[in-house]
């Protein structure tokens, strides 16, 4: 099972949301977590997923349990990953899609 | 008029005004759309012919995803987790997720003051008399 606990910065890779950065707030069981964008900020609305659509990444915030999109916000702004998450609200994947002998190499990134 | 057709079209009865029954042909139709990474038949977009793509609304061409109808969402995926692998874990992210203790950011501030004074004393050594003259 991935590593998803409460506070996990993901990325979502599927469906309308796919590409965009979200907390996840509440584990229900062990197929499907909370998250949320929050919406003003990512677009991610909050809702129920899949684990399996979601990429967890090496970030956490310091987050309670079921904390509202207020409260993420503010741990967001805390940790100076605002500007981040509003940057990078929907992750470019162009380089990605190219094919290998054209991508710029890993320093460069 | 005769139309010029190949016997691979598509037949259509259709029941003309005056009650006969003729067969009007259509062009047959385009492959489906495919995925353009994988090669993968794309669900939602419909199978038309070019002209037909530009009458109907967008909407009803692509499907609401990131790369939706032309990408499948499986290639997807895997682009989007290699780019977060890539990416989203390099140095300029995770550092701003460690915040610096009290002691580091004054150990910052007063590296930066010195350099300013630094600097400030070369100009004054690099430009004396002129500028002396000025003030």
């Amino acid at each position: 099972m991935p590593v998803v606990d409460v506070g996990r910065v993901c990325v979502k890779t599927r469906g309308r949301e796919a590409g965009r950065l979200c907390v996840v707030v509440d584990v229900i069981d062990k197929n499907f977590v909370l998250i949320t964008g929050p919406k003003t900020l990512t677009g991610v609305r909050r809702r129920r997923v899949n684990v399996r659509h979601l990429e967890p990444t090496d970030l956490k915030l310091d987050i309670s349990k079921g904390a509202s999109d207020k409260e993420v916000e503010a741990a967001l702004r805390k940790t100076k990953l605002y500007t981040a998450f509003k940057r990078a609200a929907r992750l470019p994947i162009e380089d990605v899609l190219k094919p290998a002998h054209e991508r710029p190499s890993l320093e460069s990134t | 008029m005769v139309q010029k057709r190949s016997r691979s079209w598509r037949r259509v009865k259709v029941r003309t005004p005056s009650g006969a029954v003729a067969i009007r042909y259509r062009k047959p139709k385009p492959n489906p759309p495919r995925c353009a990474k994988c090669g993968a038949e794309l669900h939602g977009i419909p199978r038309v012919r070019p002209p037909e793509l530009h009458r109907i609304a967008y909407s009803e061409k692509t499907v609401n995803r990131p790369y939706g109808g032309n990408l499948c969402p499986n290639c997807l995926e895997t682009a989007i987790k290699e780019k977060v692998r890539l990416v989203v874990l390099s140095e300029g992210m995770r550092t701003d997720l460690r915040r610096r203790s009290r002691k580091a950011r004054k150990k910052a501030r007063r590296k930066r003051q010195r350099k300013k004074e630094e600097a400030a004393e070369k100009e004054a050594e690099e430009t004396p008399p002129s500028n002396a003259s000025k003030a």
